[in-house]
């Protein structure tokens, strides 16, 4: 039933439907702290974090990172929460619930940019991009801190 | 090895597996601290010189005895196969690549605590070797065995009660978290561990899977069928404490890093408490069998 | 009999408990005097190249751990944190070595892990061993690492490692484990007042 509704609907609102959608979902999505730190060099993955905030009222899931710094940049998870070995594998798509936030931290997730295509200067910075599942995408100023930065404060 | 060709003169034939024990056992503990990246997973994570030699003497002594002792004495194919089973299972798990997973995660080590104080001595008892391994093991193993301060730990320890605090008191006692935080940083601690879960695990399996009736055994088949079955249940419950716990309880394996970082450590304590739950619980159903039909061939009363 | 058992073992584990509890409740770390193996191994120094063992480093605290240096997250918040350590140390923090240790000896080459390192404070000296000396080590402080299956000569593949730093006394004896020091809820100044106190 619902599926002919929204097959209906598509055919006659597409273009409208995309566009809600867009603000119903990753349109409401609010990226704060945002750090990187500072590499030696091109020859091994960088690492950013964030935190990365659903205001919205529907869940919205993150699906991708662009940057022109790296060739891959994909979302990561350390696992070590609970397991001290530390072995790090892509976290697939992340779903925030409305009124969440992810932290990208580190020990947890990160974004891994690989293949870094020019090295990442302390007191530079970069833009990147959070693509998600409704086709939005929220792009924000990443500060590179210092090689050996704890937080986005140092 | 001098000195005892020195003193007896035995012929050269005997104490050739002496050598050979010896010099396998010599070039293995080489590898292990020097090449320890190049010892192949069968061999030893890291060599124990204790459990070597009591592995290879008791085998050797145990092929050496079967055709010295009588034949009523001398454990039928199947009882044979069992030993045999036994000791390659506490030798695997203490003395190959599978000790490295053991000291890695939580339920791998329960595994291999299962391995020595339930599986492995429950072969051990059911081979009935004793006979065999002293007919063939050298004087001062007959003498030893046979002095009073190893008479006198024997019948305190294969006292029901104190064979049932032992054998039940030991696998907790390991599993206390600090005691087990402990035990398995320290090398010496941690050979102690192991040594007293198969030492007791041997000790208190002989003790309920003895084929004779009382006496000469020393406690009559209804207590023996009793303690099979007794020992089962502080098992599931320990078992199950360990299987519901919602925090880690044994963080050792975090902090120095799960083999499967994939497995979070209540994960790891669920299969674990599973591991010392079930299996150990089977065990004990199989000692009571064993233990009725030992009884019905004996012609006892329970 | 069995509940008696039970009863005692309780009433045992119950005190070893609180005794763990009182000793540990000193120290930041994870206290793990006379448990621990003391130091001993046998590497390399990745600045100049030569062979250094636990004598090298008698009269120092030693803050070790294990990581790689194509390690994005973990390695370098550790090192982080452990720099934050020596900053906070002020002058004691000469009598602080941190040993970076790496697992990946095959991708990570003296010149870099001297470089990796140098980048974060000169209290840190990257080390690098054969397998064999790293086997030895590992199995002795009962750290766990994996090298996932790659090509020879690819440079990307996963690694995975123990996270925990493992603090020893000026003598070479094993003291603590700090076992957070791989996130940002690493506490800089009690693990300082460790090392103080380690150093006093």
């Amino acid at each position: 039933m619902k599926y002919t509704i929204h097959a209906t609907c598509s055919v006659l609102m597409l273009p409208f439907m995309l566009a809600t959608s867009a603000m119903a979902g990753s349109a409401d999505v609010v990226v704060e702290n945002a750090w990187a730190r500072a590499s030696i060099g091109t020859s091994r993955p960088g690492a950013a974090y964030m935190e990365v905030h659903n205001a919205g009222d529907e869940p919205v899931m993150l699906t991708g990172l662009l940057t022109d710094l790296a060739m891959r940049p994909e979302v990561h998870r350390t696992a070590t929460d609970e397991q001290g070995v530390s072995s790090m594998s892509p976290a697939g798509d992340i779903v925030i619930a409305p009124g969440e936030t992810i932290a990208l931290e580190p020990g947890g997730l990160h974004a891994m940019l690989m293949q870094l295509q020019r090295p990442m200067e302390e007191g530079e910075s970069f833009s990147m991009t959070l693509t998600f599942s409704d086709g939005g995408e929220t792009t924000v100023e990443v500060p590179i801190l210092g090689i050996a930065a704890r937080g986005p404060e140092d | 090895m001098t000195t005892i060709t020195a003193r007896r003169l035995p012929e050269p034939g005997t104490l050739m597996p002496y050598a050979a024990i010896l010099l396998a056992g010599a070039v293995m503990w080489t590898v292990s601290t020097y090449y320890p990246a190049r010892m192949p997973a069968v061999g030893p994570y890291e060599f124990s010189w204790g459990i070597w030699l009591a592995v290879t003497l008791t085998a050797l002594w145990f092929a050496r005895g079967l055709s010295r002792v009588d034949s009523a004495r001398r454990p039928g194919p199947w009882r044979q196969a069992a030993f045999w089973a036994g000791l390659l299972l506490i030798y695997g798990v203490t003395q190959t690549g599978f000790e490295y997973l053991a000291q890695r995660m939580f339920f791998t080590n329960r595994l291999q605590h299962v391995a020595m104080h339930h599986v492995g001595p429950v072969l051990l008892a059911l081979s009935c070797a004793g006979p065999a391994i002293l007919a063939g093991g050298p004087d001062w193993l007959r003498r030893a065995c046979d002095s009073g301060p190893a008479r006198g730990v024997m019948r305190v320890t294969q006292q029901p009660a104190v064979a049932v605090i032992l054998f039940v008191g030991l696998f907790w006692f390991w599993l206390i978290p600090p005691v087990h935080f402990v035990a398995m940083l320290d090398p010496v601690l941690y050979a102690l561990m192991n040594w007293t879960m198969v030492l007791d695990g041997i000790l208190f399996w002989a003790l309920v899977l003895d084929t004779r009736p009382s006496p000469p055994a020393r406690v009559r088949f209804g207590l023996r069928a009793a303690l099979a079955v007794g020992v089962m249940f502080p098992q599931i419950l320990l078992g199950a404490l360990i299987t519901f716990s919602q925090s880690d309880i044994f963080p050792y394996y975090a902090f120095c890093g799960r083999y499967f970082p994939g497995i979070s450590a209540v994960t790891d304590q669920q299969i674990g408490g599973i591991v010392i739950w079930i299996p150990p619980a089977m065990m004990s159903v199989v000692g009571l069998l064993v233990v009725v039909g030992n009884m019905r061939r004996a012609g006892a009363e329970p | 009999m069995t509940r008696r058992g039970a009863l005692r073992l309780g009433a045992a584990g119950a005190a070893m408990l609180a005794m763990g509890g009182c000793r540990d409740e000193d120290w930041y770390g994870r206290n793990v005097e006379g448990t621990l193996p003391d130091l001993d191994f046998t590497l390399t120094r990745a600045s100049e190249g030569t062979t250094v063992t636990e004598e090298s480093y008698r009269g120092q605290v030693v803050a070790m751990f294990f990581g790689f240096t194509f390690c994005p997250d973990i390695c370098p918040m550790t090192l982080a944190n452990l720099s934050a350590l020596a900053d906070r140390l002020g002058e004691d923090a000469a009598g602080l070595s941190i040993l970076f240790v790496t697992v990946d000896p095959a991708r990570d080459t003296l010149d870099q892990m001297g470089d990796y390192v140098a980048n974060f404070t000169d209290r840190a000296d990257g080390l690098r061993g054969t397998p064999d000396q790293l086997a030895a080590l590992t199995r002795r402080l009962r750290v766990t690492y994996k090298v996932a299956e790659h090509e020879p000569g690819a440079m990307e593949y996963g690694v995975s490692h123990g996270k925990s730093v493992y603090v020893f006394g000026p003598d070479g004896e094993a003291r603590v484990m700090l076992t957070s020091f791989d996130t940002a809820e690493a506490d800089i100044d009690a693990a300082a007042d460790d090392i103080t106190r380690l150093l006093a």
